[in-house]
Formats: structure tokens, sequence, C-alpha cells
């Protein structure tokens, strides 16, 4: 199921790379159902629906793997510092994951979307705002990955490295590393469909991507329109977003708790 | 324990704080919609301008709040023309209903899909669900006339199924268990005196971790479906820029995720 | 009427407002949702009917304008009661207007009774007679007193419950001075900000009516429920985008150079199709604007305007006239420059946000780059009305009046609702002090000719200029229940339940 799930992502990946119009407006035929020309029909505004799926999916798929390198780089740096030196530098980053996790993280998006200079590209703009939840999204894999550091200071093998000379520098690059990459990439794993997640909840109230920039969450707003009974097509995006964050969950099982 | 409640205190009060300083400077916080009313005169939009710069000051707005609190006065709502304690013990009994049918739903369905042998059977669509945003599903269940509470247990119930069959899935592969299989022990007697007994501690872990999601998944809850929640005071606080509703309602939810994840702590303290 | 039908027909009428009222000061009501509520519970001298667009006696009797326009006498209608007992008296309504014209209390509504010239005054001739002096002659008076709410409860209902934020109840009013009315027990409002969940809920039958549909939700509500959809026709509000041509406006001064081009803007204008923003967006129900008047404004529509033609070569011309130069597919500059500005508009309007896809596409064809930026309504209007800081705005404005000088406040240069220019010490340019006497010459008198000649030079000004750029007047569509008698759509605001004494529910028939 595994190795299943990370092919149908490589493809996913590959399919979303292809070359397509989003933007261009067919403007007598909005709404109109599947055809050859539109293999899922057209939006309200006579764009073609599936030319939208495609760029949509390379949109968040891209930015919310960019999303996740950022917090998990920011975790690392802040969970490794938590975890390895402890006292009060862990009490200091603990609190601030902990205030972080507390603060209404949705206000804190309105308000750095407001923030944005205007004069921005959306493609900019959208790679704004994803980075800025990376950038907010560090506490719980922070959190994560200080409590693995926590245990392997204290483990055996550890404790016989420093015993035997090892200096500080190779203990972390030569013992720790090794086996806090495992929790990281798991980490980053987790946080991609976090981020599509979030950005999709983003887009359905209306503070997702700026037009003309399709992505799932605006993809999704669609939906809002109802009609799914007549129109199935409507679905599309919903299938294709729970096909790749499933995959996601299939190819990580998750042993935390965190939403 | 003192520490406990000494940090979650500090927390709660620091993200009080930090709320009221970004709504400070939050963009179009010194606004009110109604200056754009063309019926107004001049002097009238700069009456309405000083009110609302008056209501902003947040460290002056910060200590007059904690003299009102130590009243139980949590100070007025200008968006909501209420007073905060009014609406917030109107709003309260919605969101704790919610909580609670969620939680309880959640628990029930997902321990009882993920208990039997037969409960891989259940993980495809766990999957789907958890590959759904919150607000999807959210609009998906109200377009199916729903209610709020049915929807958080339908949010809740696959992350509570995952999670417990993985607690499972590692529990069953402990020696002991394989020992009391091959002495013959009937399967539920194994579930209920070996296994259950084994994980109850993360079990407990993962009931305050619940807390903590019910509250997460409670706001685009509320705001998808206009529920008359806490959830869906906050989410208009935010965006009418309510600084001392908006500070309440952040400490409130505070409050409540510290104490979870705490609790959470303590159950399993690895 | 027969009894049992009376019984039949009564009930509880339930709508929904998408905002919970900002104030419950009848003085003070200046948003649409306040305005709502008083207009079902607060008594007022006379109501401009919105079929017709007369003004009703209601709690005035009669009334009698003076020759030169400056005074109004009402006669008040004898034995009308508050719900104490108390009765409405001339003295009562000086003292309302006493309390309207506090300058302490800076009531919007207050605030059309000032001008330059003075303050209006308003005093007891008599028990039941009331005068009210204007400063100068003054247009559209009897318009002003439909907004002025009497003393506190003299409406058809009162308010019996209110929880912020979730509903509030009205019930009738026992001391209403029209006899036998309301029809209905009651009016439940439910605070509704998901118009999907409104329309749901109007199709299960918890909701009667919906005072104001998107057109995508009533071409849904057309499939689904035929007959209950209702288009009354052109409203008086408009969408329209305008630049910021403000000196102050911390924006690229290339930017500031190409807004105040006129020829840029009219070329814009020429480049947008409003045809197919009427149809696709409003799926036809809008009409394309010629500029802030509406067709269904009558008396102050200007008969031979029509909306600007889509014609994109004579737009490019009047580019090239500017040195604007078409190049590879990008319109430049004098300078070299490419010229790409921002659309802000408000977040959360589906309607708005094509809209602005639409023009970001047309105008791509004449080779100007439009990024669309979306903002929430707060941080758009401090943009707009602080700072400065936005380039070009998409948005609409709700007329709930006919008459040209609710457009003062906005026409003004010294206005600070002036979209394009805010609160100028003195006129920029020529035409906008052209604009401004006009305007104030129209409200100086009360001579309908002279007044149409000079707001007609108005919109003349406003075409050749372009400072807006028109773009359509939305229909007014809502949804009627098969269960509901008595509502009868209008184009004007509050367009369903404008008349709410009449409408009655009766027990049986279907929802939606």
């Amino acid at each position: 199921m595994r190795t299943a799930a990370i092919v149908f992502l490589a493809l996913v990946g590959l399919m979303a790379l292809l070359p397509v119009n989003f933007e261009r407006q067919f403007r007598d035929s909005p709404n109109a159902g599947p055809s050859r020309q539109f293999p899922l029909g057209t939006d309200d505004l006579g764009r073609d629906r599936f030319s939208r799926l495609i760029y949509g999916t390379r949109v968040s798929l891209l930015l919310a793997t960019a999303a996740a390198i950022l917090s998990c780089l920011a975790a690392a740096a802040l969970g490794g510092i938590a975890g390895l030196a402890g006292g009060v530098a862990d009490k200091i980053i603990l609190g601030a994951a902990d205030l972080f996790l507390s603060l209404p993280w949705l206000f804190l998006l309105l308000m750095a979307r407001a923030f944005l200079p205007l004069n921005v590209s959306p493609m900019l703009s959208v790679t704004i705002t994803f980075l800025l939840l990376g950038a907010l999204g560090w506490a719980a894999p922070a959190k994560v990955l200080r409590a693995g550091l926590r245990k392997l200071r204290g483990s055996d093998f550890i404790l016989q490295a420093r015993a035997a000379g090892c200096s500080p520098a190779r203990l972390l690059w030569r013992h720790l590393m090794p086996n806090v990459m495992p929790i990281l990439w798991a980490q980053l794993w987790i946080t991609i469909p976090a981020y599509v997640l979030a950005e999709s909840t983003l887009g359905m109230l209306g503070l997702g991507v700026m037009e003309p920039l399709p992505s799932w969450g605006n993809l999704l707003r669609e939906l809002e329109g109802g009609g799914m009974a007549d129109h199935p097509w409507l679905l599309a995006p919903v299938l294709l977003l729970a096909a790749v964050i499933g995959s996601f969950q299939l190819v990580f099982e998750r042993e935390d708790y965190s939403a | 324990m003192f520490k406990r409640l000494t940090r979650i205190l500090a927390l709660v009060l620091a993200s009080g704080l930090g709320c009221a300083i970004l709504v400070q400077y939050a963009p179009g916080t010194m606004v009110d919609e109604r200056e754009l009313n063309r019926r107004l005169s001049e002097d009238s939009i700069r009456a309405l301008r000083s009110r609302k710069a008056r209501g902003i000051d947040a460290a002056g707005n910060l200590l007059r709040y904690f003299a009102g609190l130590a009243k139980g006065d949590l100070g007025y709502s200008e968006s909501n023309q209420a007073p905060i304690a009014q609406l917030i013990a109107d709003r309260a009994p919605e969101t704790l209903r919610e909580l609670a049918a969620g939680l309880t739903g959640g628990w029930l369905v997902g321990l009882a899909l993920a208990l039997p042998r037969r409960g891989w059977l259940f993980s495809p669509p766990a999957i789907l669900l958890l590959s759904l945003p919150t607000a999807l599903i959210a609009y998906l269940c109200l377009m199916e006339g729903a209610k709020p509470y049915l929807v958080m247990v339908v949010v809740l119930t696959p992350r509570i199924f995952r999670f417990a069959r993985n607690l499972l899935a590692q529990a069953y592969t402990a020696l002991h268990i394989e020992m009391a299989r091959a002495r013959g022990i009937g399967e539920a007697r194994i579930l209920f005196r070996h296994v259950l007994p084994s994980i109850s501690p993360q079990l407990a872990a993962l009931a305050a971790a619940s807390v903590s999601m019910a509250i997460g998944a409670a706001i685009p809850v509320e705001a998808i479906c206009d529920a008359p929640g806490i959830g869906r005071l906050a989410w208009n606080a935010a965006m009418a820029r309510d600084l001392p509703l908006l500070v309440n309602v952040t400490m409130i939810v505070a409050v409540a995720t510290t104490v979870a994840t705490a609790a959470s702590e303590m159950a399993n303290p690895q | 009427m027969n009894l049992l039908l009376v019984l039949a027909l009564c009930g509880e009428l339930r709508f929904a407002l998408h905002d919970e009222p900002k104030t419950t000061d009848p003085l003070m009501m200046a948003d649409e949702s306040a305005e709502a509520i008083g207009y079902l519970t607060e008594g007022v001298l006379l109501r401009i009917n919105r079929l017709t667009q007369r003004p009703e006696p209601e709690l005035a009797a009669s009334w009698r304008i003076s020759k030169d326009s400056t005074k109004i006498t009402f006669e008040l209608r004898p034995g009308v009661k508050f719900p104490d007992g108390s009765p409405l008296t001339s003295e009562t309504v000086v003292a309302t207007f006493r309390r309207l014209l506090d300058p302490a209390l800076h009531s919007p509504i207050a605030d059309t009774f000032k001008t330059e010239k003075g303050t209006v005054k308003v005093t007891t001739q008599g028990p039941l007679t009331v005068l009210a002096e204007f400063p100068a002659p003054t247009a559209g008076m009897e318009s002003m007193f439909d907004q002025i709410a009497i003393g506190s409860g003299l409406g058809p209902f009162l308010v019996a419950e209110r929880r912020p934020g979730v509903s509030i109840v009205l019930k009738r009013n026992p001391s209403y001075w029209k006899r036998g009315l309301p029809l209905a027990d009651a009016i439940r409002i439910d605070i509704e900000q998901n118009r999907d969940l409104e329309l749901l809920r109007f199709r299960r039958g918890e909701l009667q009516l919906i005072d104001k549909l998107t057109p995508d939700l009533y071409e849904r509500l057309v499939k689904e429920a035929p007959g209950t959809a209702v288009d009354a026709g052109p409203t008086l509000d408009s969408e329209f985008l305008w630049f910021n041509q403000a000196k102050r406006a911390p924006i690229a001064e290339t930017a500031k150079e190409w807004f105040r081009s006129t020829a840029f803007r009219r070329a814009v204008s020429q480049a947008i199709q409003r045809a197919d923003l009427c149809r696709v967006v409003y799926r036809g129900h809008a009409t394309p604007a010629a500029g802030p008047i509406a067709p269904s404004n009558k008396l102050w529509f200007k008969e031979d305007s029509a909306p600007e033609r889509f014609d994109p070569a004579t737009a490019a011309k009047l580019l090239e006239t500017d040195g604007f130069r078409f190049q590879n597919g990008v319109l430049r500059d004098r300078g070299g420059n490419r010229v790409e500005f921002s659309l802000v508009t408000n977040a959360g309007s589906k309607t708005r946000e094509r809209m602005a896809a639409m023009i970001q596409e047309d105008l791509s064809k004449l080779g100007v780059k439009i990024n669309i930026v979306t903002l929430d309504f707060p941080s758009l209007i401090e943009r707009m009305t602080r700072s400065l800081n936005y380039e070009a705005c998409l948005l609409g404005l709700m007329n709930v009046d006919p008459d040209p000088s609710e457009l003062m406040n906005i026409l003004l240069s010294s206005a600070s609702n002036h979209p394009w220019n805010p609160s100028q010490k003195t006129p920029e340019t020529t035409w906008e002090a052209e604009i401004d006497r006009l305007m104030l010459a129209q409200a100086a008198t009360a001579d309908y000719s002279a007044r149409k000649k000079s707001f007609d030079r108005v919109q003349e000004i406003l075409r050749e200029q372009a400072p807006v750029v028109y773009l359509l007047h939305p229909n007014a569509l809502s949804a009627v229940s098969k269960q509901l008698t008595g509502v009868k759509p209008t184009p004007f605001f509050p367009h369903t339940f404008w008349d709410a004494p009449h409408i009655s529910i009766a027990k049986s028939g279907g929802g939606g």
C-alpha cells in the first residue's frame, strides 16, 4: 500500500507539471458540462476546470512542501536547541511554542494577508502566504522534535559516546542527527498535507489564493454553489485532494495526536 | 502541580496580551464601517474615529480589563452591542454541547470501529475523512441538513479511530499478548484484561488531546454552519477587530487548550 | 375580515439579516441591519411607498410645504399612543429632533439636516402641529423625514427578545395606531452570514423571505423552487471601480500619472465588457451602468445617457494620444514603464471577485496587467480612507434615496468619502470644482427643472472625466415563500418587507 501511495503521489506530481492555460475565459460557455474540450466542464467564468485543477494541484503541492520545509527547519533549529540545551532555553522555547499554538492562527493569517504589499503577482502573494503558514506552524513539530531529542540525550549509546570522549560537534553530527532525521522526515510528511488542508480551509473561508490563480482551496469553494447531485464533476477536486492526502497518510502513519 | 498551574496561567495571560497587541496593530483596527455611510458629515466621521481609537488603546484597556475581571466584568463588545460576559454565557452552552456530543460520539464510534479485529475495514473511509479539510466536511454535512454537533462527530471520529487503532496494533504485538493467545485465552478477555489496561495511559492522553482537536475544529465548523457558539463569536470578533471580545475568547480557548494539553502530558508522560 | 381567515393568516414571519445591527438607538442607525430593525419597529412622520415612490402619511396625517421650500408643517394623527399609554404630541416630535440634532450625539441621520447655512429648527405650533424650518430652500424635504424615528415604540412591531449575533424577535405592537395591523404576530430575524445556509433554510421552510439573493443562488432557486424567486428589476445600487488620484497617496508616481490621465481612465472604461459582466457574473440580472444613476431612477436619470460602449480599438487610440505604447502584448507609458497596478476589493464577495477576474482579462487585451487583491473589509476601508495605500478599487454603492443629494458626500471634493481623492481643501481640478458648484446648486433649490439641469451636467462631467468607471446596476433578487401574502418586492430597500404590517403567513403550505 505504501509503495502504491508513493507511486500515486509521484504520478500526481508529474501531472501537475503539465502545461495548461487556467485563466482563459470562454465567456460563452460558463458552467458548461464535461466535453472533449473541457473534460471537467467550465466554471462560472467559462474557465476550463481541468486545467485549473492541474495548476491548482501544482500550486497547492509545491507551496505546501515549501511551507513544510520552512516549518521543519524552524522546528529543527528551535526544537533542537530546546531538546539539547535544556534548562532556561528549553523553558523559553517550549513556552513560545505553547503560546503560538494558543494564539488564533486564523486572525494571524488575516493580519499577515492585509499587511502584504499590493503589487505582487498572485504567485508571489500565495507563496508569501504559504511561507507565513510555515513560519507560524513551527510549534507542533518543534515540540515533537524536542521530545525526541530529550529521549535520545539520555539514551545509553549517547552516554557511552560522551564517556568515550566524543566532542559535542561529533556527537551532534554522527550520533544525534542520524537518529533525529527520521523524526524530522516524518514531521515533514505530516505537515505537507496539513498545509494543503490549511490552505483549503482558508480558500473555503474566502481568504485563499488570489484570482486568477487556482488552488485546491478556491476550487473547493465552487462546491458552495451546491448542485453536486446534478453536477458530480464538481467533486473532482475533492476526490483528488482526498487521494493525495490519503496517500501521504499511508506513506507515514501518524503517532502523535496533534490535529 | 503548582508549577503546571502557574505555567498555564502565564500562558493564558501571554496569549491575551499577544492577541491585544496583534489587534492593536492589525490593519483596519481603527476603522468603523459606518464611516462609509455617505450621510455622515465630517464631524461625525471624526467623532466615530476618535471613539474607535479610544477603545483600541491596548495597554490602557488591558489594565482596565484586569481590574474589571476581578469584579466579574469582562468588558463590552462593540460589534455585538452587548456585555461580553453575557455574550459568552449565551454562546458557551452551544459550543459545550457541540464539544460534548462530538467527543462522546467520536469516542463511542471511533472505539467501536477500532476495537474489533475487522476494524481495518474502516481504515479507508477514515483516511478519506482525515484527508478532507474540516471546513469542507462541515459544508458537505450542512448541505445534508446535519447539525453542528453531528459535524463534530464526523470530524473527530476518524482521528480517534486512527490513533486508537494504531495504539491497539502496537499493543497486540506485545509478547505477553502472544503468550495469552498461545495459552488459548479468548480474544475478548485478551482485549479487556490485557490490551486495554496496557494502553490506558495513552488512551487517557488521547482523550485529553482529543479535547484540543475538538476545540480547534469548532471554529471552522461554527463559522461554516453559522452555529451560535464561541467559535463563531471568535471568527466574527476577528473580522470586526473587536479587541475586548477577541482577547476574552482567545484566553478562554487558551485555557481550554493548555489544560487539555497538560492533562494529556500528565496521563502519558512519554 | 373573516375570523377564521384571520386566524389562519397569523403567525411568525421569519427571515435573516447578514450582520448584527451595530446599534439599537433608532437615531444612530447607519448600517443596513440596524435600519431594517428600525424600519419594522419605529414610527415615522411619513413613509415613502417603495412601490409608488410617493410619500404617504404615517404619524403625520397631513403636511404642507411652504412655497419657498423652507418650511414644512405637520399635522399629527390624533389618538396615537406609545406602549406605556402616553399620547403622541408635538412635544414628542420636538424632543426627538432636539436629541437628534444634539451635536454630541453625532447622529448620521441628523447630518442630512445640517448644512453650511445652519440647522433645521423644529418647533411646536399646537398640541398636534409641528413646524420644521430649514435655513435654505431644500429639495426632497419629505424623504428626509422617512428616516426619523419619533420617540420609541410607535412602529408595527416591538423588540421582544435579542440574542446579540444570533437572533432578534419582534412581537406585534398592541398599541400600533393602524387598527388590525400588523397581520403577523411576530417576526423572527436570525443573524445568518452564510448565504448558502440561508437559502437552504428557506428551501426547508425555516425562513420565509430572503431580502437579497446573490445571482448564483437566485438561479439555483429558480431551478429548485420556481415561483419563489423574484427579480424586482434594477435597483438604485451600482458597482464601480475607481483609481486613486490623491497626491498624497503612498503609491508610485508613475501610477499616479496614469490614474490622473483622463485618456487612461476613459480607455479603461471602454475596454471593459459591461454586457459580459451582467450576463456572466450576474446571470443577466443586472443592467450596464452609464453613470451613478440607474435607469430605474426615472426622475434623475439623464435620458440620453448610455453605458460606455465596449470599444477596445478606440481605447487603444486614446491611450496612444497620451503617450502609451502597446508592444509585444504589453502596454507601456511614455517613460517605458509597464502599465501594471493592483485592484483591491473585499474578500468574501464572489460576485466582486468574478467581476475583478473578468476586468483583469479585458484589460489584459490592452496590455494592462492587473493584480487582484482581496482584503477583509476593515483592512480595505483602512486603505481607502486612512492610508490611501491602494491603486484601484472595485466596490459597490447601496443607494436608498433616489435624490441626487444622497450623493453629496461622495461627489463633493472636500468629502472624506470622495472616492478618488478624498478631503481636498480646494478642488484640485477644474472639473471637480464644477461638480462641487453644480451639486451645491442643485441642493440649494427646490425647483425640479433647475436641479435636473445641474445634475444632468454632473452626470455629463462624470462621463467625460471618468474618475469612476461605473460598471452595472444589479437587480433586486429576492426569495418569497408561497406561504406569504402581501409581499410586494421592489428594487428599493427594504426590498421585500417594506410593507411588513400587511404581510401575512398562511399556516398551511410547504416551505420554500
